[in-house]
């Protein structure tokens, strides 16, 4: 574990997440197949409509 | 009522300055992430410096999030944004296919039963990604009772919307008071650490860089008592 502090109602949060059972290596691994599926998650299509909204509704996307 | 200088939330860039260990996440933040390529694939908008750093840094923040072993929270209040926006954008396909006019979504999400599956699928995708990764993690709602007043006072003191002002309180119920937002109002929002890509907002960046603490943010709200500390 690194030296990293988080408030104690988020290590709480993390620890039943199971944030600390998996090592640092494990989680950043996690984190990186993450971020490399986040651009195919949604077809392109689907994130031209999406950016449409983001722009139309700029201060409350629940317009 | 706009807050003065001093009582608005300090502006941090979100690929260039210091990160805070826990930071909340609006909504749109995950939104532009899993779409920000499109922008100026597409020519939506210019291919410059300005626009890749408005919007395509967003994805950039959550890889930085793993790199430095900072947690991202998100609630309730974010689910409830994406589900909504997956409706009015299949919504708004469907009203497309039938060469319907798009203005009015909820009437045709409520006519057409056949769409709410691909609103559900898109939502689900949307979802199902950002449960992947460990650094970020959902936060229930630590205590609804105590919840409403910290609400009250941001919506007392800035022009922020209602669920942008629940968006931030449910961080500070856990200590947590930096949050990433393209949202401009945010800067209206006392005590807390803004990390953004939005231009207005980084015209008013934090000269040195230093992160408020949860004790000066603690010391600006009448809401937010010790219960909320970082050291409870």
């Amino acid at each position: 574990m690194n030296g990293k502090k988080y408030p104690p109602k988020v290590t709480r949060l993390l620890e039943r997440n199971g944030f600390f059972n998996l090592s640092i290596t494990e989680r950043k691994e996690k984190h990186k197949q993450f971020i490399k599926s986040v651009p195919t998650a949604l077809s392109s299509d689907e994130k031209l409509d999406l950016i449409k909204i983001l722009e139309d509704t700029r201060g409350g996307l629940l317009n | 009522m706009i807050p003065n200088e001093e009582n608005r939330a300090k502006i941090f860039n979100i690929i260039s300055s210091p990160l805070d260990n826990v930071v909340g996440l609006d909504t749109n933040v995950l939104l532009f992430a899993h779409a920000y390529d499109l922008f100026i694939k597409e020519g939506l908008v210019a291919n410059d410096r300005n626009n890749r750093a408005a919007y395509s840094n967003y994805l950039d923040f959550l890889e930085r999030l793993g790199y430095e072993d900072s947690i991202g929270l998100y609630s309730i209040f974010n689910v409830m944004e994406i589900e909504h926006v997956c409706q009015k954008l299949a919504a708004q396909r469907e009203a497309i296919r039938l060469g319907m006019n798009t203005g009015d979504w909820q009437s045709i999400y409520y006519n057409n039963s056949n769409i709410k599956q691909e609103s559900y699928d898109l939502a689900s995708r949307i979802l199902n990604s950002i449960e992947s990764t460990p650094y970020l993690n959902y936060m229930d709602i630590d205590n609804e009772k105590t919840l409403q007043p910290i609400v009250r006072e941001i919506l007392r003191d800035t022009q922020i919307n209602a669920t942008d002002a629940r968006i931030i309180a449910v961080p500070l119920q856990y200590g947590v008071n930096s949050i990433v937002s393209d949202d401009k109002m945010f800067n209206q929002v006392k005590g807390i650490n803004l990390y953004t890509a939005n231009p207005t907002n980084l015209v008013n960046i934090e000269k040195g860089g230093v992160i408020t603490t949860f004790a000066d943010t603690q010391s600006l709200y009448e809401s937010i008592n010790n219960d909320y500390s970082p050291s409870d």
